[in-house]
């Protein structure tokens, strides 16, 4: 396990400590704690575990090792520290919130880099990614485009959302540049690494490459209608954006559903190898 | 994929479905959107996008470590507790809507039950990513 690996998985951890206590409060009746709250739980705890596992699996399931990977550390450095900041200016000093979140976004670039860098500079391994399910390397290519877009969706996101905070744009866009961020980034990154790693662990395959490509056209398009419907308050394109990521939704869950049944063969041990384990 | 990881993904999937079916009444009626996006965002972020990553990272993570999780009884503990914790907390924020007099006690257990499990989550994990290689 990779040092970058290890920094966003505990940053990740201690964003979930932190997130749940204020969750607790909000529970409670403390709902000037929504938004910190919201914030911890999207842009530390949740994109901090996506990172952690992608920064592992991307060179797994590319066969290539990232060429920099101090550039990889750094943004996981970076990253814990932005969260820490972001999280203090959100409970101690509003003012600063925009900048912070500038922050954010300018960090969340840094995962496009390093994923440009392996695709086009990641030294290739001697082998491959291990595929034995019928049709899985299709899957694995086009849910890995569907990673790399929604990798993009992070810090336009928290571009967005920085420039609403700062009085940039109108205070809708807050909310659209947060669903951008929930239903782009962060649900785009569960669709794709699902695709990759529900049928590994559980030896069934995806039901059809032909639902995959369908699932993932309408969860982009889904994207594409209701953030600008959001943000420019227009009601009917939010009805059909949010119906069409309603039926994305669906078909994720019947594309996948084979990979939640009892495991065909034993689990895979825990050993290198199971899923392509290196460092 | 063992026992719990799979309770905590299709608990995952139920939530899912609950909070598609809400959302898809949000589009259909806006106001109900203002008054119910807390169990919107319970259902959708804190059950269907985090009991997700639990179930995927307690089998996932272990493998990246090459080591077990070394408490069994926690990691059922988690499996159970998190998506307990998140129906309760969204029947609470239903009954918070219709101004019921249970919603606070439901509130409350669902967050103390969503505590637990993050917490048992962070445990279990943590060990995995601070033991020396």
């Amino acid at each position: 396990m990779s040092t970058a690996t290890r920094v966003f998985g505990l940053t990740a951890l201690a964003a979930l400590a932190g997130a749940t206590a204020l969750h607790v409060g909000v529970l409670a009746g403390e709902q000037v704690l929504w938004a910190p709250m919201v914030r911890l739980l999207l842009f530390g705890w949740i994109t901090g575990f996506i990172l952690a596992v992608s920064y592992h699996a991307m060179p797994a399931f590319l066969a290539r090792d990232f060429p920099w990977p101090a550039l990889s550390t750094s943004h996981a450095v970076l990253f814990a520290l932005t969260t820490a900041a972001a999280t203090a200016a959100d409970l101690a000093r509003p003012t600063l919130v925009p900048w912070t979140t500038g922050l954010q976004a300018a960090t969340g670039a840094l995962f496009l880099v390093n994923v440009m860098s392996l695709v086009f500079h990641g030294r290739r391994r001697s082998t491959g990614p291990s595929v034995t399910l019928p049709a899985q390397r299709q899957v694995d290519l086009i849910a890995s485009r569907a990673t790399s877009a929604a990798g993009a969706a992070l810090p336009v996101g928290l571009a967005l959302l920085a420039a609403a905070e700062a009085g940039r744009l109108a205070p809708e866009w807050r909310l659209a540049a947060v669903h951008l961020a929930t239903l782009g980034w962060v649900l785009g990154m569960v669709v794709g690494v699902g695709y990759h790693v529900l049928p590994r662990t559980s030896g069934r395959p995806i039901r059809s490459v032909g639902l995959v490509r369908l699932q993932l056209t309408a969860h982009a398009l889904a994207v594409a209608l209701i953030v600008p419907a959001l943000g420019w308050g227009r009601p009917n394109v939010f009805v059909a954006g949010g119906l069409l990521m309603a039926l994305a939704m669906v078909l994720f869950a019947v594309a996948v559903r084979p990979s939640l049944a009892v495991p065909r063969r034993p689990d895979a041990p825990i050993a290198p190898g199971s899923i392509e384990v290196r460092r | 994929m063992t026992g719990p990881s799979r309770l905590l993904l299709r608990s995952a999937f139920l939530s899912l479905a609950c909070g598609l079916t809400l959302g898809v009444l949000f589009t259909l009626d806006r106001p109900l959107g203002a008054a119910l996006r807390p169990m919107h965002v319970e259902l959708n972020v804190w059950g269907f996008v985090t009991l997700m990553i639990y179930g995927v990272g307690l089998f996932i993570v272990p493998r990246f470590a090459g080591r077990p999780l070394r408490r069994p009884r926690l990691v059922r503990a988690v499996a159970i507790a998190a998506p307990a914790g998140v129906f309760l907390s969204a029947a609470g924020w239903l009954a918070a809507w219709q101004r019921m007099d249970i919603a606070r006690g439901a509130l409350l257990a669902g967050g103390i039950a969503q505590a637990v499990a993050a917490g048992g989550f962070i445990v279990l994990i943590g060990e995995l990513l601070l033991a020396r290689r």
